[in-house]
């Protein structure tokens, strides 16, 4: 996590003001680059040739915001279709959706809009929605103009952005965007609910989830 | 009365209204009251031809139409033929001249111009009877036209008055004449108004001198008199309408009973007055309109306002001039406290005449231009606008002009007499009534089913809009529709639904387009089906929807397709939750027959349940037929609160499919997935697939979902498995049910010990499925191990496992995967796991080794910090390429930190210089930074160290050095100063990037010339040496390596394509140019010759041998800069003669040389030209110069005195003649002799 841009370096020693944990699911036609946004974001790695994802993967990344540690907990969905119909155990009860596109290709902007209807109908009300144009590096090819998806995200009041998992533009971004978007004191309660225990543990942890906040993970 | 003063101050701000008695009223001297006449008297007639123009425009007023578009037909307009037909036949007959004035009760009375009064009856049966003719042709002749009529409250008696002031006294009941009463106001003037009041023996007349009097009639021993006192005298500005107040008989106890209220109108105020017990003031209001053709209008409406359970009546009094109304209301807090309360001001936008109240919510306006228009009081939005000006209105000007006397009226009041027409437009029980020419109108407020009759005519659409207005009780001036707000719903939708079965019906076949495309006509029904659908919806009446409207729609296929599909879009917003079963049956089946079934089953998934009538319809059926899953496991739960038996049929089919063994076809890959998601549904007991469940409901689903997941059998899977759910979902897909259950467990049901103990009991089956069944591929094991690992590491989970499997399970997380997301997934798992503690101390080494097989740093970084072996830390980092950058952050951490041991620190630094090269190759400069900050002195250890990796070497110390040009502030390290650091570096950069090393031998002032300069020939980097050289004042070496890099340049130049080596071969001769020029001052002539020469014949050899192309062009281009720059340095003959000497130029075409000539005379006589100018200037300075000296040499100078300053001895009287004399220019003069002895 090289270019974790935005996201100060936690004191060494005393302790993080709140920890809240939310669920983020991604959404999105297949090959539109889910998964490597989200290696991206967890490990800062691009592979060219990405299999496809089998299933949702799960994996957590934690960020920190001013006075929060916001520790994501991703699941990242398959997008082939036959998998969709898996989607809304992943989204019920979801606190954020990424839901992304492809900008060289203007069927998966369609798709997303789709899904971003299915999150306004069926999420949780007060999810919060990002809409995310991969493949930015390849802009020579775009299908998908920027301002239309612009346009869109206002009418709809998604956060934007145009990314690249390959470049690793705006990847981090998006992700602390929805970080600072989302509440943090009822969710950060519930969180706190979760791990009754947390004290000990994250002394404990310091090493490692701490780290991995700093961008050592 | 003092209440009455503050009302008037505070709120209106009247002052000349502060007496409150009438005779001071009547004697006060206001000025204000005059104003109008004297402007009068100021204004032409153009002025006002201006205001009724201005008011012309203003009543123009297209938003009245609009408006009365969306209320209907408010107001109707009716002719009484027969009363109409009688009066002009009367007229004819009987030589009764014009009508002039009309006045309705249960009788009407049409006064005429010939002094008759004509009566008719004015039953509800509307005959309209002519009763009597009451007068005659002779006392028209004597009184005048009849220009005022009163009825009293119970129509026994007629007050007629003329236009030359009598009055007469009729009993209606037979037409006898009672009184005629001529003294009862000062003759010569006419009546403009007489009123009863509601006591018979008073009534109110005011004349068109505009003086006010009261009228009580006595009956003294049979003999009828009147006596008539003055309540107002005209002097004091002229009242010209009057209106009294009648209350209702039925009200008995009301306050205001036997006080005879009594409304005036002057030009200026509204005054209000009680007649008895005295004549009191009671309200004074000032009209601030001032154009004068604008009459005072008043009007009186009874009210009844609910308050504290007590029905109260109050009077409202409107009056208004112009364009402006207002709305006062009486209210009576006992005997003496009568307060006019302000309602509202309304401003329009035309002039008014008269007006009128239809019911205490609406009123009747009459404009300037004779229209009508209806308002609505509240709102004040006008509702319809009619016009009456075919009806001749009657007017009473020659009454206000008092012609029958001589018109001796004041000017006002001829001008108000303009647009007079109180007596044509008189109200009555709700009824206004219009007295023309030749017709008498009635107009009343249309009830409102007659309204939607009227709008029916305009469309049914219209109608049905009314309607709704009608039934929200949104609609103006609603007349017939009863008070109690249900039973006004009712009747109103009735109506509405009357209309809109008649709207479907004309739909179906007037309407309807008979001829046309199909889509044309299904357009056409998409257009209709809405409205009913909305009109029922609004009503709450959907039974009519799917009875009456739904027969109707069914007749013809086509409307039938349409009206099933208009549906839709209500049931899925919800706005329709009930079908009745017989529409729902053809629902379905057009949706088959059409085959859109995923709209079917979406719509079965918003539809009440209850309203499905599921065994007769057989939505289930079709469901199993087509399915239709979501709706099959949705009707079920909702349905019959059945949440296991689609399950397990649902299970049956999924197993059925699993059992062959093929891969799974796409519907049943959907049907799985399905049925995970509706597992998760239920675990977390919220409905499927979106929704709410009750609480109760809720908790017994979530129950009961766990406890049949982990059930060993179940009779209605025909399986021997045992757990048969469990094992049908991990052989559908593994990672995809542990993911249910991952998500699962996160609810707060699977929390605290509770909780935890089934968490336990689900991966004791789960273990016991996967791991003791043979079948499962080694992923979905895999999968299986993931997800428990997930489990155990989840904070503050208890969940057991047992050694060996807790083995198997890190070893099988540590298995390398060639899957990038899944080894991410595997190895989050493990820190996961590590952070919970879960793995114990003994078993760390083989861990250790584990992860650094399948390369999981973040794991080897965990163990290692847990160790402390932070150098072990840090080689994880330096090996993870997702981590490189940090590795040096860690370092620089580790070291500084005070946490951390000094043997630690140690055992770190040598692992840091173990692996320098691999930072090198990371990043050189924050190498060196790491380096030179925290292993003080060691760069010459890493660069002996580096010996046999030279480029790593370099790569390190040009981190060194560059760092030092990027921050100015930064502190160079001391070995950045050393010499053999610096040489090295430069030998280094000899060999690996040699582009920079000139720059560096430039800047670098620590570098020893010699060894400098010995590397640089090692390397045979010719800049470097050049510079080098030149330093050294080796001028000739260093230009004869540049000229021999210049020439090999041009060398290539005529070999190959010459483009590619142009540029190149320009700047190497430019290096030579440069040091050339750079150098010639400090050389001597002959030195400087040779290296000129020397270059040029390097740039002009390639022209020798070169063919006459346009290769020869460059050549040319570079001789001649050569040549340009030699300029300055060398004197010209020689350049020219070296030129004519050269072989190229030789062979004696003067073509050749031609240019390079040309250029040298183009110089020379450039540079002659400049010399000249030069000259010029010089010359031109030094002749002005001298030209000063002369004309100062030549100038006169005057003496100022006649004496020498110093002998004071004149120097005119001059006996020697010869003595000379100095004079200064200041005009001092001296003897010459005398100066010189000073």
């Amino acid at each position: 996590m090289a270019t974790r841009t935005g996201a100060p370096r936690p004191a060494n020693s005393g302790t993080q003001g709140k920890i809240c944990q939310f669920k983020l699911v991604l959404l999105g036609e297949s090959a539109v680059g889910k998964s490597s946004l989200v290696l991206r974001f967890v490990k800062g790695q691009f592979h060219e040739y990405q299999e496809s994802t089998i299933g949702a993967a799960f994996l957590t990344q934690t960020v920190c915001l001013q006075d929060t540690t916001v520790k994501f907990e991703i699941w990242d969905t398959a997008g082939q279709e036959r998998y969709h119909s898996l989607a809304p155990m992943y989204y019920r009860g979801a606190q954020a959706a990424i839901v992304v596109y492809d900008i060289t290709n203007q069927d998966t902007f369609a798709r997303a809009k789709t899904w971003v209807k299915e999150l306004q109908r069926q999420a949780s009300p007060n999810i919060v929605i990002a809409l995310a144009g991969n493949k930015a590096d390849l802009s020579n090819k775009r299908m998908v103009e920027h301002d239309d998806a612009v346009s869109y995200a206002e009418e709809n009041g998604l956060l934007f952005m145009e990314t690249s998992a390959k470049t690793a533009m705006h990847v981090n971004d998006i992700f602390l965007a929805i970080a600072e978007k989302l509440p943090k004191n009822e969710a950060g309660a519930s969180a706190n609910r979760q791990s009754a225990g947390v004290g000990l543990t994250a002394t404990d942890n310091r090493e490692g989830s701490g780290k991995s906040c700093c961008g050592s993970n | 009365m003092e209440d009455f003063e503050e009302f008037d101050d505070n709120d209106f701000d009247i002052p000349e209204v502060s007496v409150p008695t009438l005779e001071s009223i009547l004697n006060e001297s206001d000025e204000a009251e005059e104003d109008p006449l004297t402007f009068l008297n100021e204004t032409k007639l153009n002025v006002l031809k201006n205001w009724e123009t201005s008011s012309i425009t203003s009543s123009d007023s297209k938003k009245d139409k609009s408006t009365s578009l969306n209320h209907g037909e408010v107001l109707v307009v009716q002719k009484m033929e027969s009363l109409s037909r009688q009066m002009v036949s009367a007229v004819d007959r009987v030589n009764a001249g014009r009508p002039t004035s009309l006045a309705v009760s249960n009788l009407i009375a049409i006064g005429t111009t010939r002094g008759l009064v004509i009566l008719f009856g004015n039953l509800p049966d509307s005959s309209q009877a002519l009763k009597y003719c009451l007068g005659s042709i002779q006392i028209g002749s004597k009184y005048g036209s009849v220009t005022a009529l009163t009825f009293n409250t119970d129509t026994t008696r007629l007050l007629v008055g003329y236009a030359k002031g009598e009055i007469l006294m009729y009993d209606v009941t037979n037409g006898k004449l009672l009184r005629t009463i001529t003294d009862a106001h000062p003759p010569g003037s006419a009546v403009l108004h007489i009123k009863f009041t509601d006591d018979p023996t008073l009534a109110v007349c005011n004349d068109s001198g505009g003086s006010v009097f009261e009228l009580n009639f006595r009956r003294l021993m049979g003999v009828r008199s009147c006596e008539s006192r003055c309540l107002f005298s005209g002097s004091r500005g002229e009242v010209c309408a009057i209106s009294t107040l009648h209350l209702n008989k039925n009200i008995a106890d009301h306050p205001l009973r036997d006080r005879h209220m009594l409304a005036m109108g002057t030009l200026t105020k509204i005054l209000v007055v009680v007649l008895r017990p005295q004549i009191k003031i009671v309200f004074a209001h000032r009209l601030t309109q001032t154009n004068p053709t604008c009459v005072p209008m008043l009007a009186w409406q009874l009210t009844v306002c609910h308050s504290e359970g007590m029905r109260l009546i109050e009077p409202v009094l409107l009056f208004g001039r112009g364009d402006v109304l207002y709305f006062f209301q009486v209210k009576c807090d006992g005997w003496d406290a009568i307060n006019f309360v302000h309602l509202r001001t309304m401003n329009i936008t035309y002039k008014l005449i008269n007006m009128a109240w239809l019911n205490s919510r609406t009123i009747l306006l009459l404009d300037v231009r004779e229209n009508l228009h209806v308002v609505d009081v509240d709102s004040q939005t006008g509702l319809q606008t009619k016009s009456i000006d075919h009806t001749k209105l009657i007017y009473s000007s020659s009454a206000f002009k008092s012609l029958a006397n001589g018109g001796n009226v004041s000017q006002a009041l001829a001008v108000i007499g303009e647009h007079a027409c109180y007596h044509s437009m008189v109200q009555h029980n709700g009824k206004v009534y219009f007295l023309g020419e030749e017709s008498v109108l009635a107009s009343n407020i249309t009830t409102w089913r007659k309204r939607i009759d009227f709008a029916l005519e305009r469309g049914h659409k219209h109608a049905l809009d009314l309607a709704l207005m009608f039934y929200d009780n949104s609609a103006k001036a609603v007349v017939g529709l009863p008070a109690d707000p249900e039973q006004q719903k009712n009747l109103v939708s009735d109506v509405l639904l009357d209309v809109l079965v008649e709207f479907v019906d004309l739909s179906m076949t007037k309407l309807c387009p008979d001829s046309g495309k199909l889509q044309v006509l299904i357009s056409f029904y998409r257009n209709v089906v809405p409205v009913c659908v909305n009109h029922c919806l609004h009503i709450g009446r959907v039974d009519v929807l799917f009875g009456r409207i739904y027969e109707r729609f069914r007749v013809d296929c086509i409307a039938h397709g349409a009206f099933l599909e208009c549906l839709e879009p209500y049931i899925m917003n919800d706005k329709l939750q009930t079908i009745s079963p017989e529409v729902m049956q053809d629902f379905v089946a057009h949706y088959q027959a059409k085959g859109m079934l995923s709209s079917v089953e979406s719509c079965l998934l918003h539809l009440d349940v209850s309203s499905l009538d599921l065994h007769q319809t057989q939505v289930l059926h079709l469901c199993w037929a087509h399915g239709l899953y979501d709706a099959i496991i949705s009707i079920h739960n909702r349905g019959m609160k059945d949440y296991f038996g689609p399950l397990f049929e649902l299970l049956s089919i999924l197993q059925a499919a699993l059992s062959t063994g093929a891969p799974l076809s796409e519907k049943m890959t959907t049907l799985g997935n399905k049925l995970l998601v509706y597992v998760s549904c239920c675990l977390a007991g919220v409905a499927y697939p979106h929704g709410l469940l009750d609480d109760e409901t809720s908790t017994s689903v979530k129950n009961q979902m766990f406890e049949t997941l982990i059930h060993p059998s179940i009779s209605e899977l025909k399986t021997h498995q045992l757990y048969p759910i469990i094992h049908i979902f991990l052989r559908f897909s593994t990672k995809e049910f542990l993911n249910v259950l991952s998500l699962s467990i996160s609810e707060p049901h699977f929390q605290g010990r509770e909780g935890f103990s089934k968490v336990q009991n689900f991966v004791d089956v789960l273990l016991q499925v996967m791991l003791e069944s043979q079948g499962f591929r080694p992923d979905q094991i895999g999968c299986l191990f993931t997800f428990l690992a997930r489990l155990s590491a989840r904070q503050n989970s208890q969940i057991h496992l047992n050694e060996t499997l807790k083995h198997q399970v890190l070893e099988f997380l540590t298995t390398p995967s060639d899957h990038a997301t899944d080894h991410e997934e595997r190895q989050q798992a493990l820190v996961d796991l590590l952070q919970c503690g879960f793995i114990e101390e003994s078993y760390t080494p083989r861990l250790v080794h584990l992860a650094g097989q399948a390369s999981f740093f973040r794991v080897l970084r965990f163990l290692h910090t847990q160790q402390r072996k932070f150098d072990l830390v840090f080689v994880a980092y330096v090996q993870d390429p997702a981590q490189t950058d940090n590795t040096f952050t860690y370092v620089e951490d580790v070291l500084t930190s005070p946490q951390y041991t000094e043997q630690e620190k140690q055992m770190l630094k040598v692992k840091v210089l173990e692996h320098i090269k691999d930072l090198i190759n990371i990043n050189g400069k924050k190498s060196v930074n790491l380096v030179t900050n925290l292993l003080q002195g060691t760069i010459q250890t890493i660069a002996a160290k580096l010996h046999d990796e030279p480029f790593v070497l370099y790569t390190f110390l040009r981190g060194l050095f560059i760092n030092r040009d990027d921050d100015v502030t930064y502190e160079a390290p001391a070995a950045s100063t050393d010499p053999d650091t610096c040489e090295l570096y430069l030998s280094l950069m000899c060999q690996f990037g040699r582009a920079e090393v000139l720059q560096f031998v430039q800047d670098c002032e620590y570098c020893r010339p010699h060894k400098a300069l010995e590397i640089v020939r090692r390397y045979r980097v010719d800049e470097a040496t050049a510079f080098l050289l030149e330093k050294s004042g080796d001028i000739s070496a260093a230009f004869n390596i540049l000229l021999n890099a210049a020439h090999e340049k041009i060398k290539l130049l005529s070999e190959d394509d010459e483009s590619l080596h142009q540029d190149d071969a320009m700047s190497a001769v430019d290096d030579v140019i440069r040091l050339c020029q750079r150098n010639s001052r400090k050389l001597q002539e002959k030195q400087r010759e040779k290296l000129w020469f020397s270059l040029l014949d390097v740039v002009l050899k390639p022209q020798h041998n070169m063919d006459m192309s346009e290769d020869k062009e460059v050549a040319k281009q570079l001789a001649q800069r050569v040549l340009t720059s030699m300029i300055g340095h060398m004197t010209l003959p020689a350049v020219l003669q070296k030129i004519i000497q050269d072989p190229a130029y030789k062979s004696g075409k003067f073509g050749e040389i031609r240019n390079l000539l040309l250029g040298m005379l183009e110089t020379y006589q450039y540079e002659r030209t400049l010399l000249n100018t030069t000259l010029n200037l010089l010359g031109r300075d030094r002749h002005r110069s001298l030209a000063s000296l002369h004309k100062n040499v030549v100038h006169g100078v005057a003496p100022k005195s006649q004496f020498c300053l110093i002998c004071a001895k004149s120097v005119l009287n001059n006996q020697q003649k010869t003595e000379n004399l100095i004079i200064f220019r200041y005009g001092n003069v001296y003897h010459e002799n005398c100066l010189n002895k000073e």
